[in-house]
Order: C-alpha cells, then sequence, then structure tokens
C-alpha cells in the first residue's frame, strides 16, 4: 500500500519534473518547484532559494503561503552561505537532507501560525533543508520546508519525493546557468567578430567624392559580402563617385571572392559611381584570365597612386607638382 | 497567432497606377514614388516611350531613390526600357539607387547594363546635360 | 530538416496582380520586425516578390504563410508560398538559370534561392507548387 503510492507520487514528479526541465526561466522553475513540494509532498509550506553571487540564499520559490506571508518571509535578510553552513551539521543529516530540530538552532524563519501539538513530533520551529547540489557537489541552493500535514519528523522515505523534486530543480537551474554562460561567451565572440569585421573593411575618406579600400589578408565569401555591404553603404553616405579597391595586400582569389568583386563593382555602378581596382598582383592576374573572369568592364591600375590619380581626373581634379 | 488578410471581395480591384513624367529641357524625369505591380510598371514603359516620341526628348532620368525593392521583373522593365529608349535616341539614367536594392539586383544576376546610374538627382542632371552636349 | 518553433504567422492570398505587391510589403514588414538588416529585408522583400509573381501568373491564385520561425540556435523568416496550379513537369529544369516563362527572366526560381538561405520546391503537375524559403538572421 505505502508502496503503490510512493509510486503514484514518484510517476507524477516524473512528469511534473518534464515540465520542470523544459522551464527556461529560474523564478518559474524555483515556482513550480516550490508548489510541487506542497502538492505531492507531506508538506504545507516550502520555500525556494538560490544562492546568489553574493553568497546569500534569495528566496525566489513560494509554496503554500498567503501573499503576506510571502511578503513577510522576503523582509527577512537573508541568509549567508556561512550561516547556513553552520547548520547544516552531519547530526542533522538524513538521506542528503537535513532535519534541524528548534531548540538546536539561532536560525530566524517564519515563525509558524499553526496550533502548536503536543502529541505531534514536529515542532512549528522546526527545520527541514533538502539542498540543490550542482554536479560538483556544490549547493547551489535549498528548498526548506515546513507544517507536515501528518506533523511527523521526516524519514528517508518521506523525504525521498522532495529530494528528486530538489535534484530535478538542480539541474535545471544548472542547465539554464550553462546556457547563460553560453549564450554570453558566444554573444562576446560575436561582437570580437564585428569588429575584425569592421577592422578589416576600413573604406577611408580619402578626398571629397573619393573612397579607398585597402584590402588585406585572406578574403573569404563572407567577408567579400561584406565588404559589398560596407562600400555601397559609405559610398551612400559620403556620396561618393569613386571608390578604390586596393587589394595589394591580397595573396589569392579564388572563383567565388572574384565573382563577389565583380558583383561590387556592379552594385557601385548601379548606384551611380565608379570603382578602380589597385594592386593586382601577377597571380591573382593569372587566375582571373584563367578563370575566365570578364574583367574589361573593370577600371583597374597598376597601383593606389595611380589610383587615386584616375580618381581625381574622374572628379574633375588633378595633382600639380608646385615649382 | 494567425491573421488572416481580408478577402478579395472586401478590397478593391487591381487598378493600374500611373507615374508622372516631368519633362525639362530636352528631357524627361520620372519621380517613382510607389511601390509599382507588374501591370503599372508595364505601362511606365509604355507612358515613357510614347512620351519621349510625343515630346522629342533626347534624355530620360528614372528617380529610382524610394524605390525599396527591384525585382526580375521590374529590372527587366527597367533594361528594356533604355534599349528601347536608345533605339529612339534618347539615353536613359537610373538615379538615387538605394545600396541594397543594387546589392540584391547583382545577386539575383540582373546588372541592368546599358543604363547609366547617378548618385542621386543633381548628378543625373549634370550627367544628362553631359551627355546630351549642353 | 530542424526541429523548428513558430512564432508568430500571416497568411496572404494571391488572388490578383495587386496582391503580389501586398504580399512583398508583408514581407518587408515581418522581416524588419525579426531584425533582419535593410539588404536582408530586400533580399526577402524580393524573393518573396519573385515568388508571389509566380503563383499569381502560373496558378492563378494560392497563398503565401509569413512564419517568424526559430530553431535550438537561430531565429529566421519562412515564408511558403503554395498553389494548387498545373505545377512543374521537371523541377530540375525550372531550377536552371533562364528558364523561360512568358513574363519574367527565368530568374523567379533560381534569382530567389541565391537570395535566401535556403529553399525547398516540391511540385506535381496538375497538383500545384509549394516553394518554402528561409532567411536566418546572423549569427
Amino acid at each position: 500500500m505505502v508502496i503503490t503510492n510512493q509510486l503514484e507520487i514518484i510517476k507524477e514528479l516524473a512528469s511534473i519534473g518534464t515540465a520542470i526541465i523544459r522551464e527556461r526561466t529560474i523564478n518559474t522553475i524555483c515556482q513550480m518547484v516550490a508548489e510541487a513540494v506542497v502538492d505531492h509532498t507531506a508538506f504545507q509550506r516550502s520555500v525556494v532559494s538560490l544562492l546568489e553571487k553574493d553568497n546569500t540564499f534569495n528566496r525566489i520559490g513560494f509554496g503554500g503561503l498567503t501573499p503576506e506571508q510571502t511578503q513577510k518571509l522576503k523582509k527577512i535578510p537573508r541568509s549567508t552561505a556561512e550561516e547556513k553552513e553552520a547548520n547544516l551539521r552531519d547530526e542533522f543529516l538524513i538521506s542528503q537532507s537535513y532535519y534541524i530540530p528548534h531548540d538546536k538552532t539561532q536560525l530566524d524563519g517564519l515563525k509558524s501560525e499553526r496550533e502548536y501539538d503536543e502529541t505531534a513530533e514536529w515542532h512549528p520551529d522546526d527545520f527541514l533543508f533538502i539542498p540543490l547540489y550542482d554536479p560538483a557537489k556544490r549547493m547551489i541552493g535549498m528548498i526548506s520546508v515546513d507544517d507536515p500535514r501528518d506533523g511527523k519528523r521526516p524519514t528517508p522515505i518521506s523525504l525521498l519525493p522532495m529530494e528528486i523534486l530538489a535534484n530535478l530543480a538542480a539541474v535545471a537551474v544548472e542547465n539554464i546557468n550553462n546556457l547563460k554562460k553560453m549564450e554570453d561567451t558566444l554573444r562576446k565572440l560575436r561582437e570580437q567578430q564585428k569588429v575584425v569585421m569592421e577592422l578589416s573593411t576600413p573604406v577611408i575618406d580619402i578626398w571629397e567624392k573619393i573612397l579607398v579600400l585597402p584590402l588585406i589578408g585572406t578574403v573569404d565569401s563572407v567577408r567579400a559580402q561584406q565588404i559589398m555591404e560596407n562600400v555601397l553603404l559609405k559610398i551612400s553616405a559620403t556620396e561618393s563617385s569613386v571608390i578604390i579597391i586596393d587589394i595589394t595586400g591580397v595573396p589569392v582569389i579564388d572563383t567565388l571572392v572574384a565573382s563577389h568583386l565583380i558583383k561590387t563593382v556592379e552594385a557601385v555602378r548601379l548606384i551611380g559611381a565608379e570603382t578602380i581596382i589597385t594592386g593586382i598582383n601577377p597571380e591573382i592576374a593569372q587566375t582571373l584570365v584563367h578563370l575566365g573572369v570578364d574583367l574589361k568592364e573593370i577600371n583597374t591600375k597598376a597601383n593606389l597612386a595611380r589610383g587615386i590619380e584616375t580618381a581625381l581626373k574622374l572628379t574633375n581634379r588633378k595633382v600639380e607638382e608646385i615649382q | 497567432m494567425v491573421k488572416k488578410r481580408p478577402s478579395l471581395a472586401s478590397r478593391r480591384e487591381s487598378v493600374i497606377q500611373r507615374i508622372p513624367i516631368l519633362k525639362i529641357r530636352n528631357y524627361l524625369i520620372i519621380p517613382i514614388q510607389i511601390d509599382l505591380d507588374d501591370l503599372s510598371a508595364a505601362q511606365l514603359q509604355k507612358d515613357i516611350l510614347q512620351k519621349i516620341d510625343k515630346t522629342g526628348a533626347q534624355g530620360v532620368i528614372i528617380d529610382v531613390s524610394v524605390v525599396e525593392m527591384i525585382d526580375s521583373y521590374l529590372g527587366r522593365i527597367l533594361g528594356e526600357t533604355a534599349r528601347m529608349a536608345a533605339l529612339m535616341d534618347a539615353k536613359v539614367v537610373l538615379c538615387g539607387m538605394q545600396p541594397a536594392v543594387a546589392i540584391t539586383l547583382v545577386e539575383l544576376g540582373l546588372s541592368l547594363e546599358g543604363v547609366h546610374s547617378a548618385l542621386n538627382l543633381e548628378g543625373a542632371i549634370t550627367m544628362m546635360e553631359n551627355i546630351l552636349g549642353e | 530538416m530542424h526541429e523548428e518553433r513558430y512564432i508568430n504567422s500571416e497568411i496572404i492570398p494571391i488572388l490578383e496582380e495587386r496582391d503580389v505587391v501586398i504580399c512583398r510589403q508583408a514581407c518587408r514588414e515581418w522581416a524588419r520586425r525579426i531584425g533582419f538588416n535593410l539588404v536582408d529585408q530586400t533580399r526577402i522583400t524580393t524573393a518573396a516578390s519573385e515568388l508571389a509573381r509566380n503563383i499569381h501568373e502560373y496558378a492563378g491564385a494560392g497563398e503565401v504563410i509569413i512564419q517568424e520561425v526559430e530553431d535550438e540556435t537561430r531565429r529566421g523568416i519562412k515564408i511558403t508560398f503554395q498553389d494548387q496550379g498545373p505545377g512543374l513537369d521537371d523541377v530540375e529544369e525550372a531550377m536552371k538559370e533562364g528558364y523561360t516563362s512568358h513574363k519574367g527572366m527565368g530568374m523567379g526560381l533560381p534569382g530567389s534561392k541565391k537570395l535566401m538561405d535556403e529553399f525547398y520546391i516540391q511540385s506535381e503537375p496538375e497538383k500545384g507548387t509549394s516553394v518554402t524559403i528561409y532567411k536566418w538572421l546572423p549569427i
């Protein structure tokens, strides 16, 4: 009979567990666990707290408490890990939980409003903590419960459902923390990538209506696309008529990058400006011709200096030596 | 949440939208200010050619600065119009194309060969007057 | 295929010429709201215009379903174009550049594929065609 009940409870816990693990916010998880404790164990009140960075226990989930009681509880200063640990002595350990009789602790809690029942084993001011552990066995939080319906002290068997919930909650919280860490890392990586991207395609405003983009290093397809967008937006923003793309610093070019380069030239023409490509080295010249890339539409100049000269000419200006 | 657009019955029938064609000196200026459907785009081509014929204009400036998208159909209409106008001895200058539109066009594989482009209307007018030798 | 979740959807019927414009404007609105940059918004709008036109030209009528979609790692836009029109005899042929239609330049299908991240087409003669395109927000 007892075993059947226990099995039923474990089945229910398993389905609650699935819901808890799927949940994506820590507050909701704590709240779900606190409510599950009240719904599926002997204890009529529960508080789920997590250890914060400042080493205090932050009460997050509340089960079986009135809003007023919850408010009152929130006003009690958070206990620190040290204070808690001082009370979590081995002599109180039952299974993985700590049962601390009222006469053995100085901990503050919300006083039970229940009439003290002389015949019950459980004293209203007794404490019962079920710790949440991370995989490295560090405590990351705890469930504290009060007011058992049966008035009994906890036993390893009666603690089982709560310990299952505690372990589930620990896994769920740990998952979210890991996810957050991963997202943080990813975001940082993205930011760095963006900076690198911007640094690697510096479109420079060298003269009124003339832009220069000195390309250095390997150009892949992603960077080529980025270059196209940067070049076009900069031309449009500065109303420039000529962009000089200097590829002296680019060692090799493949078909894909060549076709991106051609597309850039075409798009620049479509918005009403002109491209001059300078610094094509012998290898790239060979590659382009062998690839059958049609360069007759493209204005190429040997080096950046000649490119600038041409750009000035195109914008009706010239460089003169002063006698 | 699924939102459904009103059905055909509650909307007006398709109507061809006409774009105004302005004439200045010996060329035309066409500011495309609306999102053209295919019928209206085809109508615009017809209107431009007829206006060239009627006025003897030697140039056409099409201002696309507020056009948010040029797909293969509109691209083809613009390219064709330029070639047709050339046959009628009028040069076409496109102006103000947005960078995003230009990028999409070339990625689509359209480069509107034979069409002159200018950054903005002012540039287009200068270019047109140069082309027409004034 | 990926396991995907839909955050929001909208259905746009394509019944007449003007619906092609309504469809692409709606796609741009969605792309902007989802957070695509201007160039991607334009790519999405242009691809939508090509494919909505295909429905109007070949099937006469159909519908476009725009969805904000996410999977385990990404968020983006998914647009499905479906009709019960004549369908395509040879999908592979239709995907080739220069496949001639009476109106476009044969760029509708291959062109929109180039503008998007993913492109799927299913077509059966006499049954209709369904094209699904995706664009993901850059990671």
